[in-house]
């Protein structure tokens, strides 16, 4: 704009008809000016460089910053002090894949289409990595895809792709093959973690003119839990893991739990579960340090998050699906030294999955599309007094062949409402405030009936404002 | 070998398992609730319950095979021994499966790995409980036969290679591919 008037008022003769389009173009840049978000003005200038970190499986309770009994994640909860971590945090379908493309759309499962662990990822998917490419951002998505398909998606943006498809896209814990840019290569590292942060790193490090996205999307904490050689057994001398009293050593061999059946008693998943959050933890710090002596921490956003939580014997069970607060809800926390000017917050506002797309186009100052589900969280992060969502709908596609029926709940800041595709299951409602542990099913309280009722007509709003009623 | 009557052979050797396993079952899941007052005292119970639970389901023919070989059953007599425990408990997560699976993709998953893992289970104790059996017996001058039948280490082998098969790489290896042929069917 400036250039053009520059141009007209200086080196040429202009009619009044040409000096009033320019008036009304400076004006109407100014009027644009007053529908920029205030968190704007204080953002640097640059565009931000973004770090995505996604580990599979990772509760939210299991940090040491919130209150883990022996669990020590240093470098985690260093992240989560240097910025804002959000209390309640959570996924819209809690399994892998539906998750993470839900992470990568912003859009619920229903819309995706990746409902289960078998319905396969539609390349007609636009993922926030490839609108940050065509925004001249350079890409790389390195982990675990995951996501179900013939091999891995040619996926558009990215100028770096390297993943796994052994074990169903699980991946092994070590010495696991990768596909690097579409070549099969040889671990170079043995441990899984260490190997996919090391690829971070090169493609941190590399120079460039463009701000990066990365996506590091760990393996770990999946099952079977297998923790690097010198983290192993660090927790043997643990007595009181502090599992829930209702659970027993046996439960993963029974309601159909044959995978966490043949893995070992409770005691020693468990145990091998912390250990193996130890390493992604020690992974995170390497990446930290390596932000700060390239000098890049204050202009690098760092996301952390898990893809979903994990019961370890909570309501009887193991696995995730259900729509429990222990397999719901997922560690989440940003790191922005330009943005978050008072660092180590606690937030209570409930955010999804479905937040994170749009809050990385926000991020980079690119419009958010109006098919993401998801509301980026900037203004939160910038202390900004804003309305924030009140509820959200989780939902839950049958995973054959796991004996769990579809679900379909609504989450608010005080209650969940949940019911199951099958007359074997009753629904429930939960006072959260006052039943955290949802032990107390209040469906058939007297006392409830409003708040159900309420409830009931909530679930359909956000199924029919989300497109679900449509599917 | 003198061969008792059908209660003896059969009835009463399936009738243990069974009860074991129904039994445990049902201790094994009021154990939460004993362990809500007296924490210590659920651990115990459900420690004995599971272990009860996972011996009559997974190697109940070790128990029964026994017993019907000492009443004399025949062969057949043997097989339906040590497969009734298991086929009824199978028959019960196929029920359960019901309410949530349907028409062919619920024909499908009854043939899961933790089904066959437990037929498989079945064969191979039922294979080594009847060698063991023989050779105890023959030692004794019981029996005539040879202690190695054809038949019995053909069982014995089938049922070792489902169930190694079946906790290979923790399990997963027959797993994926159960759900691999279930996407070829189904998607």
């Amino acid at each position: 704009m400036s250039a053009i008037i520059k141009d007209s008022l200086f080196n040429k003769d202009i009619s009044r008809r040409e000096l009033l389009e320019i008036f009304g173009g400076v004006m109407a840049a100014g009027m644009l000016d007053m529908f920029t978000p205030k968190w704007a003005f204080s953002a640097p200038a640059q565009r931000p460089n973004i770090i995505f970190i996604l580990s599979d499986d990772h509760r939210w309770d299991h940090l040491s910053c919130m209150g883990h009994p022996f669990l020590k994640t240093p470098n985690l909860d260093k992240l989560a002090s240097q910025g804002v971590m959000f209390d309640n945090a959570f996924v819209t379908t809690s399994l892998c894949s539906p998750s993470r493309a839900s992470f990568l759309t912003g859009q619920y499962a229903h819309t995706h289409g990746v409902k289960n662990n078998i319905t396969p990822w539609n390349n007609q998917n636009v993922t926030f990595m490839e609108r940050l490419k065509k925004a001249g951002y350079d890409t790389a998505f390195i982990g675990k895809w995951h996501m179900p398909g013939k091999g891995l998606p040619a996926l558009r943006g990215l100028d770096r792709f390297i993943s796994f498809t052994i074990q169903r896209g699980q991946g092994r814990y070590f010495n696991c093959p990768l596909i690097v840019d579409g070549v099969d290569t040889p671990s170079r590292k043995e441990y899984i973690t260490e190997e996919l942060t090391d690829y971070g790193l090169e493609f941190i490090k590399q120079k460039r003119d463009n701000p990066f996205c990365l996506y590091l999307s760990l393996k770990a904490v999946h099952h079977r839990w297998l923790p690097p050689e010198d983290l192993k057994g660090i927790y043997s001398d643990v007595k009181d893991l502090g599992l829930p009293k209702e659970a027993d050593n046996w439960l993963g061999f029974v309601n159909n739990h044959i995978i966490y059946g043949t893995l070992g008693s409770l005691d020693d998943m468990y145990r091998r579960y912390c250990e193996t959050i130890v390493a992604i933890d020690r992974q995170v710090g390497r990446l930290l340090d390596n932000l700060d002596s390239l000098g890049l921490a204050d202009n690098t956003v760092v996301i952390y998050a898990g893809d979903n939580g994990i019961f370890w014997g909570e309501h009887r069970l193991v696995d995730k699906r259900f729509a429990y607060e222990e397999s719901i809800r997922v560690p989440f926390m940003v790191r922005y030294p330009g943005l978050i000017k008072s660092p180590g917050k606690r937030l209570s506002q409930m955010v999804l999955n479905i937040d994170l797309a749009p809050t990385i186009l926000d991020l980079a100052g690119l419009k958010v599309p109006e098919n993401m589900h998801g509301k980026s969280i900037v203004p939160l992060l910038a202390s900004r007094d804003v309305s924030w969502r009140t509820s959200w709908l989780y939902e839950y596609f049958l995973d054959f062949p796991y004996t769990v029926p579809g679900i379909n709940a609504v989450r608010t800041d005080n209650y969940k409402y949940i019911e199951y595709q099958s007359k074997d299951y009753p629904p429930e409602l939960y006072n959260i405030s006052s039943d955290p542990k949802e032990k107390n099913n209040i469906y058939k309280n007297k006392q409830a009936t409003q708040i159900l009722g309420e409830l009931q007509q909530e679930l359909i709003r956000l199924k029919k404002e989300s497109g679900a009623l449509d599917m | 070998m003198e061969q008792k009557a059908f209660y003896q052979r059969v009835l009463i050797p399936i009738g243990i398992v069974m009860l074991l396993m129904i039994l445990s079952i049902n201790i094994y899941n009021v154990s939460p609730k004993i362990g809500l007052g007296h924490p210590a005292l659920g651990r115990v119970i459900s420690n004995i319950s599971a272990i009860f639970m996972f011996i009559s389901i997974w190697l109940g023919g070790f128990i029964a095979l026994p017993y019907a070989f000492r009443a004399g059953a025949t062969m057949k007599e043997k097989v339906l021994v040590c497969l009734a425990t298991p086929a009824v408990w199978v028959a019960k997560t196929i029920y359960m499966a019901g309410s949530i699976y349907s028409g062919w993709e619920l024909v499908y998953w009854s043939f899961n790995t933790l089904t066959i893992g437990v037929i498989g289970s079945a064969l191979l104790n039922m294979g080594a409980a009847e060698t063991i059996c023989r050779l105890v017996y023959k030692s004794k001058g019981l029996i005539p036969e040879k202690v190695f039948q054809p038949s019995v280490i053909t069982t014995f082998l089938i049922g070792l290679i489902i169930v190694v098969l079946g906790l290979w790489n923790g399990g997963t290896l027959l797993f994926y591919i159960f759900v691999d042929i279930y996407t070829m069917l189904f998607y």
